[in-house]
């Protein structure tokens, strides 16, 4: 399919709709929080698409709504700007806009959320069931943007390392929505993960590891942001490696072409 | 709409070919002539054959421009620099230059001859995709023979028809490589084995049919090394030109694209007027029309030197934000420079054996180094035209990164 918003944007925002309307079930507070993440991240958007000409986009909505979706409902609404701004700003912001950044907004502003303010409960995953959070995953594979390599890395790596160690049910840590939403979006992030397809495994198998790793000290959402992000900074060393492997790679095959 | 899975239809185009008389005028646009000092020999009004030589380039003469059909100059204007910006000639008579073909037996003789009737700019060398000079020898030849783009014409179908010239310029191009000389062809295509020309069949969608896949998949020069590739109507015109001493005043184009009412096989002769070619078949209302295909064609008004394609299109709805708020807002959602996010279905347009988005991140940054080593040598344009009509935009256009960055790599070598 040709790039435009049917492609790119719309199935991830899609995809956000069934967890959004679960959780309004739930949260009277989802509709007021939703606007004021929009808000602030539209806000950002226009500052800097004045300021710098880095354009708007519509995936601005899917970072509001990610984040929107994943913070618990306590959350004051302070620090949800906090850490929004921070997120969107650090993240993406001041690389140039979407696709010259390195690390998931989302996964930066959840990870502030998480080390400034211990009175909320940020490292918990909120309460979503997995079928909510299916869609979500397919949309974000069918429309190219989540690697299948990255996301079976991500499973191998957490499974493998948990089985290694005997950290517990490789299973029973997919428990949640909250966690395949955190995965499709923020781990399989295009532009945040891998640029090359075995750096996408790699990638992938990192951030389960480093998931499983950081579980052992809390619960796994917040353990899994965490490793999302570490392995978003690693992402780009990943490709460093892979690319030089290919390089060997393809001057010895010319070689033995040329020559040959 | 048509998902991403689902497989694209067969998009060659085939069929009878229909004759298309010359028409009221021919020409050359500017750009082909953009040679570096070109010397003319010819002068509004003048009468030419068919074959005569009209201007060349001053340094390198096999670089030259020859009259496709026998006519009258119609329309000549210089450009800055004392360069020609366009060449127009009305086709009127029947003569045509006789070249002498009797020492196309030696490699010295056969680059004359091909210097002489202006055939030699159809050969071009790789890495850059220049005219290659006849004194410098290639490590290997391509041929290629097939194609892929949507829109082109069946290359098998109409080398079958013209299977005798085609062999006899396929039994001459091994005298200018001193290696191995490739045919690429679809499968399906049943040709006699031609002495020194190794057949190779090669499937799949596009850009398997593109000379750098094969170039790639055979003789990779992305580290070093020089190998050149012609097209399958060159090789035809070059063995009508070997069989009768003169030059092919035909050329096979499929006309297509979304806007073509009745697409076909059309002989023209080369350097015909577009609207020429396609009138009668196209759709009503605004279009434009495309010397190539859909991918990098290009809106000039005559048919480029070795383009089989015409394609109509719908003109570009271009949105101009009008006045008001919402035309700000919209104006304000342009990135200047739009960055790229990868995607799995853009990916799979790449070029085989290129790691797509670090080549594409290197070319946006200006990145000569790092898109030498990733690959760019062997690619030319066209090998990106699929990726880049997809994810290029207005200040980001990946094939003019690509010439620029083979530009710099040119100078430093």
């Amino acid at each position: 399919m040709r790039p435009g918003i049917l492609r790119d944007d719309l199935p991830m925002l899609a995809g956000l709709v069934p967890p959004l309307l679960w959780l309004a079930g739930g949260d009277p507070w989802l509709a007021p929080r939703l606007l004021l993440s929009a808000a602030v991240v539209l806000a950002w958007q226009f500052l800097f698409a004045r300021v710098r000409g880095q354009g708007l986009g519509l995936h601005a909505l899917v970072t509001a709504g990610l984040i929107a979706v994943l913070v618990p409902g306590s959350a004051p609404h302070w620090q949800l700007v906090l850490g929004l701004s921070f997120g969107v700003v650090l993240g993406e912001g001041v690389f140039g806009g979407r696709g010259r950044n390195f690390v998931s907004p989302v996964a930066l502003a959840l990870a502030f959320l998480i080390f400034s303010f211990t009175d909320q409960p940020y490292r918990q995953a909120v309460e979503l069931p997995l079928a909510v959070a299916l869609p979500a995953l397919a949309l974000a594979v069918l429309s190219g943007q989540a690697r299948i390599g990255t996301l079976l890395g991500a499973a191998l790596g957490s499974a493998g390392l948990a089985w290694l160690s005997g950290a517990g049910d490789p299973a029973a840590l997919l428990g949640g929505g909250a966690v395949v939403l955190c995965l499709a979006y923020v781990v399989a992030d295009p532009v945040a993960s891998g640029a090359t397809p075995a750096g996408r495994w790699l990638h992938g198998i990192l951030a389960g590891a480093l998931a499983v790793l950081f579980a052992t000290a809390g619960p796994f959402f917040g353990a899994l942001v965490f490793a999302a992000l570490l392995s978003s900074i690693f992402a780009p060393l990943i490709d460093h490696g892979v690319i030089a492997v290919h390089i060997r790679l393809n001057a010895a095959r010319e070689r033995r072409l040329r020559h040959g | 709409m048509r998902f991403p899975w689902q497989r694209a239809p067969s998009h060659l185009v085939g069929g009878p070919v229909d004759h298309s008389p010359p028409g009221a005028v021919l020409g050359f646009h500017g750009a082909d002539l953009a040679a570096l000092r070109p010397v003319l020999a010819v002068a509004e009004g003048d009468r030419v054959a068919a074959g005569q030589k009209l201007l060349w380039d001053r340094k390198r003469p096999w670089i030259a421009a020859m009259a496709p059909v026998a006519g009258v100059i119609a329309r000549l204007e210089h450009g800055a620099r004392r360069r020609v910006a366009g060449l127009e000639i009305r086709p009127e008579g029947e003569e045509a230059v006789a070249f002498d073909t009797s020492s196309a037996g030696t490699r010295e003789g056969l680059t004359a001859l091909m210097a002489e009737a202006g055939l030699w700019p159809a050969l071009r060398a790789r890495p850059f995709g220049r005219v290659p000079d006849p004194d410098t020898r290639p490590e290997a030849l391509f041929v290629t023979a097939i194609e892929t783009a949507p829109g082109a014409p069946d290359a098998s179908a109409v080398i079958a028809a013209l299977e005798g010239w085609f062999l006899r310029g396929l039994e001459a191009l091994p005298l200018l490589s001193a290696g191995p000389c490739w045919l690429c062809h679809a499968p399906g295509l049943e040709l006699p084995p031609v002495k020194g020309v190794t057949a190779r069949a090669s499937a799949g969608p596009h850009p398997a049919g593109l000379a750098g896949t094969h170039i790639r998949a055979l003789h990779p020069v992305a580290n070093g090394g020089v190998v050149w590739q012609i097209g399958w109507q060159e090789v035809i015109a070059l063995g009508h030109l070997l069989e009768t001493g003169r030059t092919w005043q035909r050329r096979i184009v499929a006309l297509s694209g979304p806007a073509m009412a009745r697409p076909g096989l059309v002989s023209v002769a080369p350097g015909a007027r577009l609207h020429d070619i396609a009138a009668g078949r196209l759709a009503r209302g605004d279009l434009r029309l495309l010397s190539g295909g859909g991918d990098d064609g290009l809106p000039v008004p005559f048919l480029r030197h070795g383009d089989r394609q015409v394609t109509a299109l719908h003109p570009a709805r271009i949105a101009r934000p009008g006045r008001g708020p919402l035309g700000a807002l919209l104006r304000l959602s342009r990135a200047a420079r739009p960055a790229l996010v990868p995607n799995a279905w853009d990916e799979r347009l790449a070029p085989p054996g290129v790691l797509a988005v670090p080549l594409l991140r290197a070319l946006a940054a200006g990145d000569a180094e790092t898109a030498r080593r990733l690959g760019a040598l062997g690619l030319i344009e066209e090998d990106l035209a699929a990726l880049n009509v997809r994810i290029g935009r207005e200040g980001m256009d990946y094939a003019v990164l690509l010439r620029q960055t083979l530009t710099e790599l040119e100078g430093q070598a």
